[in-house]
């Protein structure tokens, strides 16, 4: 399998106020995302983690080291729409990246920037909205849709690009359980049916359960990387770092102090009613 | 009280006004302006309204959605009737301390406000029946000749098309932050003009410092879709004349010529 993103020791910092020095919100980061994976991104507020989501699309660029997609060098500029095309990102505030006043408009945006005959944007148009099971809504007005479903949109409008990944900061952060399931369901979907590298950067410990690896970053460092049973069953770590493990997780290590035989790197929650009724 | 506000609100539909090429809705919506102003006689009046009654009908817009975009402007159309029954010199009919009402008072009075509220609800019209996409793509081709002369044609239109889909977004935000402002004890309602509009600080701050903020993010997702300008830009909706477009072309183009002439 191929590599999808590879960043080499990539550093980043925002332009400082003058007089002061800049910090750092990424400190010589190297990681590999293979394609066709699901990888969950863990932080809190301020631990780099939407920054290292905009250098996978030169969106920002690196401040030292590299950040390749697919191969492509991210500072190459002559290839910008080609980096931008593959991996699509969809951001926290649904009204915010919604561009036009109709469902479909919205969905075709991408591919008319990216110069693809209007037939061939007819059908990715339809698609996309397939793909994410809301094709009954082509001709709606975008604000008058739940936060879900504009979330929804929003990766149609995405996948009209065709893209090889979709990098997702933060994108259910600011709906509902309900809108956070249907986007959460989509996505995984996408992944499955259809083999899209998904990046998804979160603060909810729970999103991370069917993830094929976890990264969590702090203060612009790496500091774990593996699978979630992994990374959870190193609860002690994580609350340091102020992040809470999934109440799952919390269950077993309750349990297994209580004196019950449980193992503690059951993370979604049938695994661990599975473990659970083992005692019984 | 700021749900009210229906300006460039689109409903959509199927019907003929609907489906009409954009060009063709803002030629004819022109024509219908230029035939309003040269109207004289009651003759092209009737005329004038009876186009609309159809244009209305054909749209399947609502009487009442109609009616709903003159509120605002209902002050003006008083207004402007007020000062010409009272100022408009000719044959006295009326006369009572230092008012006169003068025959050719009442004639433009009426006509000034069948004037306004035809202009305002033939306006409202186009925008309930064309998606604001399609206006500026109509707009945009229109004007598309001018980007010879360097005008920033397509910029313009992707301009006025984001501020059309902001504008409810932002009235939402409006009344959230009034709401907020009001449950901290600013009042909006009481007090001089000038008391008011200074109420309306706490208002107009975080509005705007959230706009910037809006404008930013949607910019950057923007290009995260890879917008780079008008440049080998391709469109889902091509814009093509078709043959109800002309005829409807023809139809207005003969009204407003018609108008000019015989009246």
């Amino acid at each position: 399998m191929s590599t999808m993103i590879e960043t080499k020791n990539l550093t980043f910092s925002y332009p400082a106020a003058e007089g002061e020095r800049g910090t750092l919100a990424l400190d010589g980061v190297s990681l590999s995302i293979e394609e066709g994976s699901f990888v969950v991104i863990l932080g809190h507020n301020g631990s780099g983690k939407s920054t290292l989501a905009k250098t996978f699309n030169a969106v920002l660029l690196p401040s030292g080291g590299t950040v390749y997609v697919d191969g492509m060098d991210t500072t190459d500029e002559e290839i910008l729409l080609e980096i931008r095309r593959r991996v699509g990102m969809v951001f926290q505030n649904p009204d915010n990246q919604i561009v036009a006043n109709v469902v479909e408009e919205d969905v075709a945006f991408a591919p008319e920037n990216l110069g693809v005959p209007s037939e061939e944007i007819r059908l990715r148009v339809d698609q996309a909205l397939a793909a994410v099971g809301m094709e009954k809504f082509v001709q709606h007005a975008p604000h008058l849709l739940s936060g879900g479903q504009k979330q929804r949109i929003a990766i149609a409008g995405v996948l009209a690009m065709k893209p090889k990944c979709i990098v997702l900061d933060e994108a259910t952060a600011m709906l509902d359980p309900i809108g956070r399931s249907e986007v959460l369901s989509t996505v995984e979907r996408l992944h499955e049916q259809d083999g899209i590298t998904v990046v998804l950067i979160t603060h909810h410990m729970n999103e991370a359960e069917h993830a094929d690896r976890v990264i969590v970053m702090n203060n612009g460092h790496l500091t774990m990387d593996g699978t979630p049973r992994e990374v959870f069953s190193r609860k002690a770590e994580l609350e340091q770092i102020g992040l809470t493990v999934p109440d799952t997780v919390t269950l077993l290590h309750s349990l297994r102090q209580s004196g019950m035989e449980v193992p503690l790197d059951a993370v979604t929650v049938e695994e661990c009613a599975a473990a659970i009724m083992k005692n019984f | 009280m700021l749900k009210d506000i229906t300006l460039g609100q689109y409903f959509p539909g199927n019907t003929l006004a609907h489906r009409l090429d954009p060009r063709t809705k803002l030629m004819i919506t022109i024509l219908y302006i230029v035939a309003l102003f040269s109207a004289h006689s009651i003759y092209a009046y009737v005329a004038l309204i009876v186009t609309l009654l159809i244009s209305v009908k054909v749209s399947g817009v609502g009487a009442k959605a109609l009616l709903r975009g003159l509120k605002p402007v209902l002050f003006i159309i008083a207004f402007t009737a007020i000062l010409n029954l009272f100022y408009t010199p000719g044959t006295e009919l009326v006369h009572f301390w230092i008012f006169r009402i003068t025959k050719e008072g009442v004639r433009t009075a009426v006509t000034m406000m069948a004037r306004i509220t035809l202009l305002i609800m033939g306006t409202f019209l186009l925008t309930y029946t064309t998606s604001p996409i399609h206006l500026t793509d109509g707009l945009e081709s229109l004007l598309s000749p001018l980007k010879r002369l360097k005008l920033p044609v397509h910029e313009l239109a992707m301009m006025m098309s984001i501020a059309l889909r902001f504008i409810p977004t932002l009235i939402e935000e409006t009344d959230k932050i009034m709401s907020a402002q009001k449950a901290r004890g600013a009042d909006f309602e009481s007090g001089s003009i000038f008391q008011r509009a200074k109420a309306l600080i706490p208002l107009l701050v975080p509005l705007f410092v959230s706009a910037f903020r809006r404008a930013d993010e949607l910019a950057t997702a923007m290009e995260c879709r890879c917008y780079h300008g008008g440049e080998g830009r391709t469109k889902l909706h091509v814009l093509r004349y078709a043959a109800k477009d002309y005829a409807v072309l023809a139809f207005y183009l003969m009204l407003a010529v018609g108008i000019i002439i015989f009246d």
